[in-house]
């Protein structure tokens, strides 16, 4: 553009540059720092020190809270993936544009509301005499336990993520070419063979990515796995808000923060290569 | 065939919403229910658990602590997230994509993680346990959201608008004020109404920084902790209620839905 | 010649590997109307937006009555622009649009609002002065657009493809509005163009541009009549270009073989020698076509095609021995009585005074 005008671009960009620095950058790698620190008489003391690495990773707790998060947060990447496909196809192709966008944008409202009290109100209809079972009940059906469950869990972070997932697969399935998807079916392919040679492998990045989004809310949310799956086994989030809040072990804290974050940015360079690697 | 796959589909949508709404709808339903515990049937109206919240005064603390704490996060995440965009729109410079990255990257942290972050950093600089504690991490939060939406509203301008104002004399500092922020006002006001709603709707960061200074949703955490309680059906709704108004009107005035419109021109040829 | 308003001396413009003026240099006289012309990448926007400050020259300088315009941002500059996209603030009423020049001069409001109203009242919006620029038609817009640039009364006006939004109708309107505006102001207007008939129907000089290079400046009768070299020509497209060897060197014109016999060529101001290779130019409309040759000049041609311009009729004939067609320019009438049909065979002919060479040629033997 204008090669001559607006040099001085600093007044604009320090102070957000400046502020995420200190206030987010800092705080990250400050959790690094204390990972290495110590605590004596209940204070943080600095220190060189890898005890708190050799006492988290040392402890079978530890790597089955690691497994558990893992599976529950790869689970609901895949049921949240699965459940917003259909309603995605169906915004991004079969709907008109007005509808769309409103449809849209009540996506993204629950998003930005008290993921809090939605999930009390899931008790209410999971509870073993809730809404659910009433309803089974109805339907001469016998009552499940899905209070404090694994199930549980999964309908939290089903609840989180859904809206989220549903919107990212939603426009990426719209900005599919859909002379592709006629020129499919004038070659006589029926609906199934359409779903999974063009739309699935041309909307792969945005499923892709929409599970990633599910995963990394699940792998970081301990609302879910508390009030509704029953807080044991504990998940890593879980681990950090024990350690901090009752055992005032920051540094041990820190250790299974650091192995969160490590574990979520491998998980996203490969998910990133699996949607965007092969094509080209 | 077709028909039927197509109905199929917009039946499972309908139901998608109705998984999304049902918490939302159940909560303010039993919110007015007589019986203490959430199950049907219904057992009559009452606005016990209203008056019960309204007569808290630690909830009403919470409410006075949860708005102070707002509206200062989102005017400044206003501010620093339009600073943001307009960099990212403007300038070219080296290590922009990192700057973006770690201006956008704050949400996909887990709140967890950066509640133990913020804690041990701002308690080492003696922040810790005040309400300005909140007040930072919830900026970190919220400035993202008000970034994005700025960014988007900045690339429907025509490049040509700034230059105008140039040409006619307006110095880069006058443009900003005269002409880039007009143009902006729309994304600025919804980038406010929608930051606020994030902070007002944060706990995990605000239970490890706020100390004893609770905010609403962290109020919610310490209900939710101890025995089933009506009345986070009746907090939950005048905090739902809150939020999707803040949000509705975001929306409304970030103008989703409406056609792009760039300078008041013809379209180039 | 120092008395140019607006110099352009020796101004280079790259960017990157990419070079989109090169090496440039020509004045603006005070009060002209000038069209900028060439096709799309000439370069001819780019020069426009240096003038206006919004690209820095790589070399060389523009100078505005004689001061230096380096290193000035387009902020201190006294050259107003009207973009094509127009540019308008989506955001102001009409009048803070038109006022926003006087307003960053710090002009207070009162007399910002009375220059305002008067240049709307000039160019017939004053009853809109109230409403918002979304509201105004593709017409109305541009006149907002013109008072914005003018109402600071600037001594040079720029105007980028201002009208190649609008439908052709209102587009002759708006060139009869600019062409009277500019009289009357007496202000410079540099007016940039790829139409011919926009440039051709309202400058007093026309500045043709190719790859990043001015190829002709003069007035458009000269350009149309006299185009400076080959690719002017093919730019204006009016003229029938030949090829072939000077035989004879007279005083006032030369003789050239071509393929299709020798030709008489009005000599103009070309330096020629005998044996080299000379192209030069027919005029397509003051060719005759008949039976019989009714000038000095003759070929013997068959009729291809023909294509309608307003009233005149260009003519497509095919002369063995010369690649191009022979283009012919007839009124209408002249063409409808000759009765013509595809494959017929014609005589064109043409006075010496209507072939020339090149006027920036050399036809040495050597060169």
């Amino acid at each position: 553009m204008s090669s001559n005008t607006l040099r001085r671009r600093w007044p604009l960009l320090l102070p957000p540059l400046l502020w995420q620095l200190a206030f987010f950058l800092l705080p990250l790698l400050f959790l690094f720092v204390i990972s290495f620190w110590s605590i004596s008489n209940f204070r943080l003391q600095p220190d060189l020190t890898l005890k708190n690495w050799d006492f988290m990773l040392s402890r079978s707790a530890f790597w089955s809270a690691y497994g558990h998060t893992w599976v529950l947060a790869l689970g609901a990447a895949i049921v949240t993936t699965c459940c917003s496909f259909p309603a995605a196809c169906s915004l991004a192709f079969t709907v008109p544009e007005r509808t769309r966008k409103l449809a849209l944008m009540f996506l993204v409202v629950p998003f930005f509301t008290s993921y809090l009290v939605r999930v009390y109100s899931w008790q209410a209809f999971l509870s073993d005499n809730g809404i659910v079972n009433a309803l089974f009940g109805v339907l001469g059906i016998d009552p499940l336990p899905m209070l404090n469950t694994n199930f549980g869990s999964l309908v939290g972070y089903v609840t989180l993520s859904l809206p989220l997932v549903t919107l990212v697969q939603t426009m990426g399935l719209a900005q599919i070419d859909r002379s592709l998807i006629e020129a499919a079916q004038n070659l006589r392919a029926g609906p199934v063979r359409t779903l999974f040679n063009v739309i699935i492998p041309l909307g792969k990045p945005s499923l892709v990515v929409g599970a990633l989004f599910a995963f990394i809310l699940a792998f970081g949310d301990f609302v879910a796995p508390t009030y509704l799956g029953g807080g044991a086994p504990p998940t890593l989030s879980n681990l950090i808000i024990d350690t901090t809040k009752s055992g005032q072990q920051w540094p041990r804290a820190a250790v299974v923060a650091i192995v969160m974050i490590l574990t979520l940015v491998a998980t996203s360079l490969v998910a990133v290569r699996l949607a965007y690697g092969r094509r080209k | 065939m077709l028909r039927f796959a197509r109905w199929f589909g917009w039946a499972y949508t309908a139901y998608t919403f109705v998984f999304i709404l049902a918490p939302i709808v159940a909560s303010l339903v039993f919110s007015f229910n007589a019986d203490r515990f959430p199950a049907l049937p219904l057992t009559g109206f009452t606005a016990d658990w209203y008056r019960a919240t309204f007569t808290d005064p630690l909830i009403i603390e919470a409410f006075q602590r949860s708005l102070m704490v707002a509206i200062p996060v989102a005017s400044l995440s206003t501010v620093l997230g339009f600073c943001a965009a307009y960099c990212d729109y403007r300038f070219v410079f080296r290590g922009k994509s990192l700057f973006s990255l770690l201006m956008l990257l704050p949400p996909t942290i887990p709140a967890v993680i950066m509640g133990l972050g913020m804690l041990s950093y701002l308690s080492r600089i003696n922040i810790a346990g005040e309400i300005g504690a909140v007040l930072i991490s919830h900026v970190v939060i919220a400035l993202p959201f008000a970034m994005a939406m700025i960014r988007l509203r900045l690339a429907q301008m025509d490049d040509a608008l700034e230059e105008a104002s140039w040409n006619l004399h307006a110095s880069p500092a006058q443009t900003l004020w005269h002409v880039v922020i007009p143009f902006c006002k729309q994304s600025l006001i919804a980038s406010f109404l929608i930051t606020a709603a994030v902070s007002f709707d944060e706990f995990a960061v605000a239970w490890f920084v706020s100390g004893l200074n609770e905010t609403v949703p962290v109020r919610v955490l310490v209900f939710l902790q101890g025995q089933v309680s009506p009345v986070i059906n009746a907090i939950g709704t005048v905090v739902f209620s809150s939020s999707i108004l803040l949000v509705a009107m975001g929306m409304a005035f970030s103008g989703v839905g409406k056609a792009k419109q760039s300078g008041a021109g013809g379209s180039p040829a | 010649m120092t008395e140019a308003l607006v110099e352009i001396d020796g101004v280079s413009k790259r960017f990157g590997d990419y070079t989109a003026v090169t090496e440039t240099s020509f004045g603006i006289r005070e009060g002209e109307f000038l069209a900028i012309m060439g096709s799309s990448g000439c370069g001819k926007t780019t020069m426009l937006r240096m003038l206006a400050g919004l690209e820095e020259p790589s070399t060389g300088e523009i100078r505005l009555e004689g001061r230096s315009q380096k290193g000035l941002p387009p902020w201190r500059r006294e050259l107003p622009l009207v973009w094509q996209s127009l540019a308008l603030f989506p955001f102001l009423s009409v009048l803070d649009n038109v006022g926003f020049g006087l307003k960053m001069r710090g002009v207070n409001k009162a007399e910002r609002e009375r220059r305002s109203l008067a240049w709307l009242q000039k160019l017939e919006l004053g009853e809109f002065a109230s409403s918002n620029v979304m509201q105004l038609s593709g017409g109305q817009r541009q006149r907002v657009a013109l008072a914005r640039a003018l109402v600071t009364e600037p001594k040079v006006l720029l105007l980028d493809e201002p009208l190649s939004a609008l439908d052709a109708h209102l587009s002759v309107r708006m060139q009869a509005l600019l062409r009277s505006l500019q009289r009357e102001l007496g202000i410079t207007f540099v007016y940039v163009t790829h139409s011919q008939t926009e440039a051709f129907s309202m400058a007093d000089r026309v500045v043709i541009m190719s790859r990043g290079k001015v190829e002709q400046i003069a007035s458009p009768q000269s350009v149309y009549r006299h185009p400076a070299n080959r690719f002017v020509a093919e730019f204006i497209g009016n003229v029938t270009i030949l090829r072939g060897s000077v035989a004879e060197v007279g005083d006032q014109s030369i003789r050239v073989n071509t393929a299709t016999g020798s030709m008489t060529v009005s000599r103009g101001g070309c330096a020629a020698s005998h044996g080299a290779p000379a192209d030069f130019y027919i005029n397509a409309d003051q060719i005759a076509i008949g039976s019989a040759p009714q000038h000095e000049n003759h070929v013997t041609a068959r009729f291809l095609s023909h294509k309608f311009i307003g009233n005149m009729v260009t003519l497509f004939l095919e002369v063995p021995g010369i690649e191009d067609d022979l283009k012919v320019i007839l009124p209408e009438r002249t063409y409808d009585c000759l009765g013509l049909q595809p494959g017929d065979s014609v005589v064109a002919s043409w006075p010496s005074a209507a072939a020339h060479c090149f006027s920036g040629a050399k036809l040495s033997a050597g060169a």
